[in-house]
Order: structure tokens, then C-alpha cells, then sequence
């Protein structure tokens, strides 16, 4: 299989850095949610990456074991007349900074096209072995 | 009578010589795809084949084909995944990127420019186990026909 | 040096059998013992014939099935199965063409 299964882990990969870039997007949109249905402000998201143990069928890899809720604290801000906030006149905001969530964009973007270049390198190599041997 | 030293006679010094490079590029591309997979996996170690020939002796070739894969590690503290891997040398070796924040040892770029040589290396040995076919071809059919 | 040159010098150069490098050395053990004649010879180059077509069409049916194997070694095997095949069918061509031109002899 070699190289052809390569593809696979380089999906993984792809995989991967997509679910990351949607937990970016969702976070970026509730940046600013002090309340969700739950009663409860927005909390950040994150995809918790693993490693996929090489195997003669999937030579590695890249599989998101969980998506946890990031467990740092609150933005507390003082407004007293916001509707959500509590008796001492602060409000509760996701824990969601944006500069960070830009900064994870780029990062996850790099790795897709990082992935990608390595799902055609694979191709590339596979098409140039059909043609040994022929005239 | 000529003492044959090769294996056969449709066979030649620089096919296996390629073949076997050609073998450990393949491992190669296997061990970087796994790198760039993990590229923003936390604290994961990058998986590189030792420093060495690229035509090796013939008792770590069937090693590496029976999946034991030698790993370069970082650091004698890294352990090496999976379990029946013997790491050739585990002597630390130069880090060619510092450690990232978040404990990965993956430089995208670095995997990157490997990739691409391994890439067009293998190109290269492919282009010339081909020449070597056609040669032993040509030299079947003596340069007859087609 | 033109050409009357090397033919002249021919007889004085002496070619010498480069001995390829140490890891560039073939897998299998060398073969020291020369063939104990033309038949043992052939027997032994149609066993490896036979072994290279059965090594191709093993790791060919493996590759269908959907088993873990490397298409370089896929490849290079099916080539080195079609040349020892051309080989055997040019022997077989010379063989013919020996009998035939043995047969044409005027006695």
C-alpha cells in the first residue's frame, strides 16, 4: 500500500485542521455571546489533537481524540446595565481572545496546505513509479 | 563461463542499489506525511530516518520493511512510538527548529522542503531504475523491434 | 587522438574489471561455484524465471486484495518478471535458429 495509504494519513491531517478551523469560527462568532441557550456565556472550544498510531494500513496520522471546553476563566467586565449582569454589576464574557483565535487561523491554514503539499508529494511519487518500464 | 555475482541475469547493481532507495523513500514519505499530520499536535515528536546511507546494507532493509522503523530522537527523555521501534541511534541529535510553545517539535517548513526533496529524489531513482530496464530490454531484444 | 591512433593502442589497453563499491553490493550471496554444464545452467536460469513470474503475480494478487504493499516493489517486480520472460522467449528464438542453420549443413 505505501504510498497510496500515505494519502489517507495526509487526509487525517486535513481532516483535522478543518474541524480546528470551524471550532475558530465558532468561537470568533460567540466572542461576544454572554448567554447561550443553556442559561450559561459562551465557552472557547478547542480540538484536542492525537497522534494515530503507525500501522502497515495507515502509516500514521492524525485524529482529534476530543472537543473539550477550554477551562480558563471568564472576561469579567463591570456594566451594570447590561441585562446579564450580576448583582455586583459585572458581566460575564466567553473566555474568547480574539488576537489568539487569529493567530490558531493561520496556524491551522499553514497545516492544511502544509498537508496537502504532502497528499500530492504522494501522488506525484505514485505516478512516476507507473511509468517505469514504459517506453 | 562468466561467474554470474548478481542474482540474475535481468538484473543489475544499480536497479537494486535504486530499488532499495527507492524503498526508504517511500518510508521517508511515510514518516514526514505523519510529521505534517501532526504539525499542530501538542507535544508530539517528529519521526525522521537516521542520518545514513541511501542504499543500506541489506539486514536494515528487512528491518525496516518488518516495520521496525529506526527514529531519530531529540531528546533521550522522548519516547519512541511504537513500542517494538529500535531508534539506531539514540544519541540526541542538532534540532534543526526550536521547540514550539505548545511542545511540538514540528517546523512546517522544514517538513515541507524534506518532502520536496524526497520527493524529486525519488523521481530521480525512479528515472533511473527505468534506464536501467530499457537498457536490459534493448540489450534482451538487441536492439530489435519493440 | 584520432581514430588510426586508438585502434593502434588498442592491444595496450588493458581493461580492468571495476570492482563496484561495497554498498552497492547485490543482496543474495555470490555464486562462486561456475555451472557444472550448459543444462544445469538452464535449469537454474528457468527456476528463477519461473520464481521472478511467481514473485510478480504473488505481490500483484496481494496488491488486489487490498494487502499492504509497496508499489515500488509492485512495479519493479512486474518489470524484472517481463524481462526474464523476453529473455526466455530470445533463447528460445537463438535455440531455433541454431537448429534450423545445424540443419541446413551440407553433409
Amino acid at each position: 500500500m505505501g504510498l497510496i495509504s500515505t494519502l489517507r494519513a495526509s487526509a487525517s491531517g486535513l481532516s483535522a485542521e478543518r474541524l480546528r478551523m470551524d471550532l475558530i469560527a465558532d468561537n470568533l462568532a460567540n466572542a461576544n455571546t454572554t448567554r447561550t441557550p443553556d442559561g450559561q456565556p459562551y465557552r472557547r472550544k478547542v480540538a484536542i489533537f492525537e497522534p494515530i498510531t503507525p500501522t502497515p494500513r495507515m502509516p500514521g496520522g492524525v485524529r482529534v481524540a476530543q472537543i473539550a471546553q477550554d477551562p480558563s476563566p471568564p472576561r469579567m467586565v463591570y456594566d451594570p446595565s447590561h441585562p446579564d449582569a450580576d448583582p455586583n454589576g459585572y458581566v460575564t464574557y466567553p473566555n474568547v481572545d480574539i488576537v489568539h483565535e487569529m493567530v490558531d487561523m493561520i496556524t491551522a491554514s499553514r497545516a492544511y496546505e502544509a498537508n496537502i503539499q504532502a497528499f500530492n508529494a504522494a501522488k506525484g511519487m505514485f505516478l512516476r513509479t507507473l511509468d517505469i518500464g514504459r517506453v | 563461463m562468466r561467474i554470474n555475482t548478481y542474482r540474475t541475469f535481468w538484473d543489475t547493481p544499480t536497479l537494486q542499489a535504486s530499488e532499495r532507495a527507492m524503498n526508504r523513500a517511500t518510508t521517508r514519505h511515510k514518516l514526514l506525511a505523519h510529521n505534517l499530520a501532526n504539525a499542530n499536535t501538542p507535544r508530539f515528536v517528529r519521526w525522521d530516518l537516521p542520518e545514513g546511507e541511501w542504499t543500506p546494507a541489506p539486514s536494515v532493509q528487512r528491518a525496516l520493511q518488518a516495520g521496525v522503523l529506526p527514529m531519530r530522537t531529540t531528546d533521550p527523555r522522548h519516547i519512541s512510538l511504537p513500542p517494538t521501534a529500535q531508534p539506531q541511534s539514540t544519541a540526541p541529535t542538532p534540532q534543526p527548529t526550536p521547540m514550539r510553545t505548545d511542545g511540538s517539535t514540528i517546523d512546517p517548513e522544514y517538513e515541507l522542503a524534506q518532502l520536496a526533496e524526497n520527493e524529486l529524489r525519488y523521481a530521480m531513482l525512479a528515472r533511473i531504475a527505468n534506464g536501467q530496464i530499457r537498457t536490459l530490454q534493448t540489450a534482451i531484444r538487441e536492439g530489435r523491434g519493440q | 587522438m584520432e581514430i588510426k591512433g586508438i585502434v593502434r593502442e588498442l592491444p595496450r589497453i588493458q581493461i580492468r574489471e571495476i570492482e563496484p563499491p561495497k554498498w552497492l553490493q547485490p543482496n543474495a550471496p555470490t555464486e562462486n561455484a561456475p555451472y557444472a554444464d550448459f543444462g544445469a545452467m538452464l535449469r537454474e536460469v528457468i527456476g528463477q524465471v519461473n520464481d521472478a513470474q511467481q514473485h510478480s503475480a504473488d505481490l500483484a494478487e496481494r496488491f488486489a486484495r487490498g494487502e499492504p504493499v509497496d508499489e515500488q516493489t509492485l512495479v519493479l517486480a512486474m518489470e524484472r518478471a517481463s524481462l526474464a520472460f523476453q529473455l526466455t522467449l530470445q533463447v528460445r528464438n537463438k535455440v531455433l535458429e541454431a537448429y534450423q542453420e545445424v540443419m541446413r549443413l551440407q553433409v
